[in-house]
This record gives C-alpha cells, structure tokens and sequence, in this order.
C-alpha cells in the first residue's frame, strides 16, 4: 500500500531542529519515550510500549528432535512478525519486506548468538528430543525504532515464560500439565537489549530512540546490542554515512546507560507481576487499561433476565411444530385430490 | 431444566475496551471480555490494489493474526466468519474503488472468543467511523453436559464435555440475528432458549458499545 | 431512537423536530423506507429550517467539493501533478491550476512540495481534482508553500474544532506566539513560528488540545507561555 508522503519541509524542519538540540516531542537528545510492559494471562507474553510502538511478544515451546549439528541442545527460534496492523506499509501475509529480514535477522543475532538462553538445559534426551523455543514478535504499531522495542519485549517474554516439566525414566519421557507439576522457568544467563542511535549530518549528530519521522529523515543508524554487564553482544551500522572511532565508543558509554534502566524496568515488570499473580489481585491486559482515558471504557457484568425465556422457546417450537402438521395435511389433502 | 441456575451463569462477564489504541490506523479497539482480550484495527476507506478493485463497492480485507505460529485453517476460519459478518455491517457501496482492511491480532484467548474478535471488530468499526447499517453484538453460549445453559463461558468451561457450543450475533436495530455458529447436539427447543438468552444478554453488549462511544465523542 | 444533540450510533433512528416533513439529510445520516437512519456513530445536529447530519470523529479524510487541503506533490506526469491529499486516492493538480502560470510560464512545483489547495471535484466515483486559485484566477492564500514551518497531522474532527467560531485555541496562541498557519481540512496543519522551539510547542499545542474544551485550552496555552518565556 501506498505510504503517507513526507514533505521537504517536514524534513528540512527536523533537520533544522536537531541541529538546535530539540526534538519534535520536547525530548532532550539522549531521552527514550515513555516505555510500559504489560505482560498477559499467558506464561511468556508480554507487550512493550516504547511512546507509540507498540510489540507483542509470545514466547511457545514444543518437543521436536533436535539439530543432526547439536544433539544435546535446545532450539531457539525467533520470528517477527510485520503485522499489516502497524502501519499502510506493510503488507499482509506473504513474503517478508527488507526490513522484516533486516528485523528478525538482527533479533536473532542478539538473542541466539549471544547465548543468552542456556539451550543446555533444554536438552530432554540427547539426539531424540529437545525443547523447541519459539518466539513470536508481533509488531502492532510503528512508530520507529522497532529494534529496540522489539528486543526489550522478546527478553521480557523470555524470562516470563515457563515450560512444562518433564520426568524422563528410561526411553518413557512425560510431559506433565500445569495442574501436576509447577511449570519450570528457563534459564537465562543474561539479557541483551538493543540500544539505536540515529545519525543525522554525516554523523555529526545522534539521537536517541529515533521515531518514525526522525527515522526517515536521518542518514543512518547504528544498533548496539549489550547487557547490565557491559557485554556487547551485536553491533550493527547502516545507512549512507561514515563515523568515527571516538563516536562509537561515545555511543556504546551512552548505551550502558540505557540497558541498564531498561533492565530495571523490566526486572521491576516481572516482579509487580509475580506478586500480583501470587496476591491474586488482577494481571494482564485488562488490568493495563487505565479507565480514566476518554477513550477506555469499563462495564461491570450484569445479571441478564433470562426468566420466561424456555416457556417462550417452547411456544416457538409448538407452534412451528404446529404449522408443520398443517402443512402436511393440506399436502395429504391436495393429493389425494389429485388422485380422484 | 435449561435455564441458568446460578447467577453466575446467566451474565456476560466485566467488559473493558479502550478505542484508538493504536496511533497508526485510522481506527483500532482493544476489547477484554473478562480475560479474553482481542485487538481490531481498521484501515480505510483507502487506496486499492489495481487487481482487486470494485467499481461499485469498496473491497474488504481481512486479516487474522494469532499469537503463535503462522496462521493455519483457524485463523482462516475466523477471518471468514468476520468478514461476512464485516460484509452485512458496512455499507459498502459509499466508498467504491477503496479498500477497508481490518487487522485482528489474538492477545488472549480464555473463552468465548468469536464473539470478543467480533466485539472489538465492530469497537474499531465505530471508532473508525466508517458508515455502517447498524452495529453488531456477538455472544456465546454452551449447553454443558447437565443440559444447563451458561453464557460467556471461561476457556476451561469450554474445554470440559458440552453438549453444544453457540455463538449468535445480532443487530442492533431489530436485535435479529445475522449470523449463528454453532456445535454440537441440541433440540429444537434448546437452541430457541439459547438464542434468546443471547439476545437478552446482546443488550448488554450495545450499551457497552453507546458508553464507550458516548465517553470518546462528549 | 436519537434527539437532536445527543449521542448516537449506527442503526439508531432520528427523531424529527416540527417540520413539515421535507428535511435535508447530512453526511452521517441516510434513509431506509419511513425512518432516518445514523450511519456513523456521532452527535446529532440540526440547523434550522431542516438540515440534520452527523458530526462525528474520523481521521481518514474522504474529499469534499470546495474544502481546502494541504497535499504533497508526489509525482509530475504531463500536464498534471499528482498531490497526496490523505483521501484513497491522489487528486490532480493541472499546470495551469496556480496563479500567473501559463502554457509557457509553468510553475516552480518541485515532488516533495507542499501545496495548499481548493477541491475542484470530489466525487466517490472519479479522482479527486485540486486547484491552487480561485474562479477569478488569484491565488487568494492557496498555492505552495515554502520557507520552513511544520506540518502536523490531526484527526479531521479536531480540525473542524479548531476552525469553529466558538474554539479559543488559535486566538489564545496568537496572542502570545505570533504564527502564521495553513489549515487543510485534511486533518493536515502548516505552522510556522518565530523560532523552532516555538515552532514545536505550538505544534503540540495543537496536538494536544483534541480532548480539551476551552477553559483547559486557555490554562494549557498560559502554561506553555509560561515555560517558553522561562527558557
């Protein structure tokens, strides 16, 4: 479909802007917008709001055999998915656009190839069965920087999800249900969280967190995957533009930063959750809507007066029965008519 | 013997929804039906591929998304289901030689699901205002294996043995129904006490729908 | 069934005032057999002697004959340009459709320019037509626009709400900002202040006002002011 044009003096005006230090949102050069995670009822779901990008992550799992390359390793497999929901540009269902590739190519880079999840301890029997791990990206809303919100909720979902436990005695292996046994977390040795920087200048100036008007003004952009520990896990550099040594290094000062507020936030997340799972008070999505908006809207259940209604139902049927009979009658009548 | 007992059985459970919750569409609806929450997000009218353009009315496209996985025969399903209901609600003939997208996404699917996509469809629907004969509101029922009736059931109630499983959707002018989903093995009988249980209980549904555009538009 | 005034949704009958039956019916509304029918969820208005229609909040514009719009040209093809106006499909713009311009004197329009413009024709069923002058061949404010300034994006709802007579928004920021401004009924607004910083608060002033009614408007103006002087 048809994307919305952006006009030369959209673009001339953030131009201008950024090189007075102020961006269109009123943030100062190295903010992020407001981010919430809200997880749902579902073990290993959870959505990231970073301003207005919207993901949703849904981390699954089965019993497959696993690679003929790594017999006693589990798998991990990362899909985003470019909903045609977040934007008139993307398509529906089909082959992926250059930038899903580019997207989910980058996702898997800082979550498989970082080792984050230990797929070790995945392992049900070597070389038969593995668990394989599935996580779904689903992208609700585009409103730039894609990658980093969607690896801060693909990590969240992550360390939300259970699995199933298993009891392996000899070649019998059981799956047990949630109702037998307690679901058991997987193990996850860090989390890597991707951190954009946005070039405008032929690198003379950076932002962060650019959005979506911001994205397609700048020359390129640069993607630093790294964890609480200051462990770099990716870096990736795209775009038309050149920078230098001591800009890099300037950046990933600025990302150890961000992770680590990111990582609060989401190790904040995950234990209001917990605590309001073991409180019983309520979680997900619907207790994530906050009524005081214009636009949300609650209603409590009401009791539904259903009283007379089978008396009803069964005049209904008595009278079809009814006009069913006649109708066979007349039938009768106008053939035996029809006989004389 | 059928009617609901408790009066746990015969309500629709807390409705949440909030409208415009997307930036990026041009009209989009979150609804939480108890638990079972569902997104809709609408597009249009606007501009049509060449191949699948109508020149008297404006072409639908449905999309369904699920939470997990590629989208199979489910999801399919549900997508037809929609976009016939979708086909009777819109008049389509005001906008020719458009398109109208609606994009669902699963968020949480615990019981009665049809009927919370085909709730927030026609949430996303109002929000986009797109010119409508009337609006639609879907509800579920099942018959369980005592012959009770309960309305809205939980996912764990639909999972046990019924005797049949039913979703009816009404319009909001004559409350008639316009489209009925049904299995299982019912009477006659049984499926009129159903149906006009769920309509008493779709009133529910259209107010909700009133509220909530009432709150958006003073 | 709907009154005058009030709120109400597709499929919902309207009450008629005493007329004497002729009425003229709005966008929003439609008839089927005897009634009146609301097609778009909205408030239901009446204007003496007997038009009733439906105002209602949607952000995709469809074009209406004679309404202003702000368009990107994105494309040149013969004698026309193709201007993006937000509606399903993009208007034409002829050559010859701005002021002073000639066979041999074209204008100076380049792709990626913004143009304010007129709706010649808007019909569902042909593409929408744009001019930048009026029936007496003057551009009388419409044309491309130049020399910096922003655009923005709003609902058309908030647009109609900005223009009406009873809105304070515009008066209450001009009275401390000085802007010059171009409103397209598309949902699409050109602002230019004195500096870029008040460029971009005047841009989410406007933004932000889609909820509010005016004594919110002229407390969030004078909040503004304050926190611009206070630089």
């Amino acid at each position: 479909m048809r994307d919305i044009p952006f006009s030369n003096c959209e673009r001339d005006f953030i131009i201008q802007a950024i090189e007075q230090r102020s961006r269109l949102d009123g943030r100062g050069v190295y903010d992020y917008r407001k981010m919430q995670l809200t997880f749902g009822e579902d073990r290993g779901c959870c959505q990231m709001e970073l301003g207005n990008s919207i993901v949703m992550t849904q981390v699954s799992c089965e019993v497959t055999p696993p690679k003929q390359t790594r017999p006693s390793e589990g798998i991990l497999f990362v899909n985003v998915e470019l909903s045609p929901m977040a934007s008139p540009t993307f398509e529906p269902g089909g082959r992926m656009s250059d930038f899903g590739v580019e997207l989910n190519r980058l996702l898997e880079r800082c979550l498989k190839e970082s080792r984050c999840v230990d797929t070790e301890s995945l392992c049900i029997m070597a070389g038969l069965k593995v668990w394989t791990i599935r996580v779904d990206c689903h992208v609700l809303n585009y409103d730039g920087n894609l990658v980093d919100c969607c690896s801060a909720s693909a990590i969240a979902a992550l360390a939300h999800f259970r699995r199933p436990d298993v009891s392996v005695s000899g070649e019998e292996v059981t799956i047990h249900t949630l109702d037998e046994r307690d679901p058991i977390p997987l193990s996850i040795h860090h989390m890597p969280l991707c951190v954009t920087f946005a070039f405008f200048s032929q690198g003379k100036y950076l932002l962060v967190d650019p959005s979506l008007k911001e994205e397609k003004v700048m020359d390129g952009k640069m993607v630093i995957g790294m964890n609480k520990h200051r462990e770099i896990c990716t870096l990736q550099m795209s775009g038309n533009m050149l920078i230098m040594k001591d800009q890099v290094l300037r950046c990933s000062n600025i990302a150890v930063v961000k992770v680590t507020e990111i990582t609060e936030l989401i190790q904040k997340s995950l234990q209001a959750d917990s605590l309001a799972r073991s409180k019983g008070q309520p979680f997900g999505f619907p207790a994530a809507i906050e009524t005081r908006k214009v636009t949300a809207n609650e209603k409590k259940s009401e009791v539904i007066d259903v009283v007379g209604i089978e008396e009803k139902a069964e005049q209904i049927v008595q009278c079809a029965e009814e006009s069913d009979e006649e109708r066979r009658r007349r039938r009768k009548k106008r053939r035996r008519r029809r006989l004389e | 013997m059928m009617l609901p007992t408790g009066s746990e059985q015969c309500q629709l459970r807390k409705m949440l929804g909030e409208l415009s919750r997307l930036s990026q569409p041009d009209g989009s609806a979150m609804l939480c039906q108890g638990t079972s929450t569902s997104l809709a997000a609408v597009y249009g009218p606007r501009d049509v591929r060449i191949s699948k353009e109508l020149v008297d009315r404006a072409t639908m496209d449905i999309v369904y998304k699920p939470k997990t996985g590629l989208p199979g025969n489910d999801a399919r399903f549900l997508e037809r289901i929609i976009r016939s209901t979708c086909e009777n609600m819109i008049l389509v003939k005001q906008h020719p030689r458009t398109s109208i997208d609606v994009i669902v996404q699963e968020m949480q699917d615990s019981g009665s699901y049809l009927s919370c996509c085909l709730n927030a469809v026609t949430l996303a629907l109002l929000d986009a205002c797109l010119p409508l004969k009337y609006t639609v509101a879907a509800v579920t029922c099942i018959i369980n294996r005592e012959g009770e009736l309960h309305l809205d059931p939980t996912k764990s109630q639909e999972a046990e043995l019924n005797q049949a499983h039913m979703t009816f959707v009404f319009d909001s002018i004559d409350r008639n129904v316009i489209a009925c989903y049904a299995q299982g093995c019912y009477t006659t009988q049984q499926y009129h006490t159903c149906l006009m249980a769920c309509q008493a209980a779709s009133k529910e549904v259209f107010s909700y729908y009133r509220e909530a555009l009432t709150k958006k538009l003073t | 069934m709907c009154e005058v005034g009030g709120i109400g949704l597709p499929g919902d009958k309207i009450v008629d005032k005493e007329t004497d039956g002729r009425i003229v019916l709005g966008p929003g509304l439609r008839k089927e057999t005897e009634h009146v029918l609301m097609t778009k969820p909205g408030k239901l208005c009446f204007k003496d002697p007997n038009i009733y229609w439906v105002d209602s909040h949607h952000k995709r514009y469809i074009p209406v004959r004679g309404e202003n719009v702000l368009g990107v040209v994105t494309n040149k093809s013969g004698d026309t340009f193709k201007v993006d106006i937000g509606g399903s499909e993009q208007a034409s713009l002829s050559y010859l459709a701005f002021e002073g311009a000639t066979k041999r004197n074209r204008p100076d329009v380049k792709i990626g320019d913004q143009v304010f413009c007129k709706l010649l024709v808007a019909s569902k069923h042909t593409e929408p037509e744009v001019v930048c002058i009026d029936s007496s061949g003057k551009s009388n404010g419409l044309g491309v626009i130049r020399d910096g300034g922003m655009t923005i994006t709003t609902p058309c709802n908030h647009i109609r709400k900005i223009l009406s007579p009873d809105c304070v928004l515009l008066k209450t920021l001009g009275n401390s900002l000085p802007y010059e401004i171009a409103i397209g009924m598309n949902g699409k607004i050109w602002i230019k202040g004195r500096t870029t910083k008040e460029t971009i608060a005047l841009t989410n002033a406007i933004a932000c006002a889609e909820y509010m009614n005016n004594e919110q408007i002229s407390l969030m103006c004078r909040k503004l002011v304050n926190s611009l002087s206070g630089f």
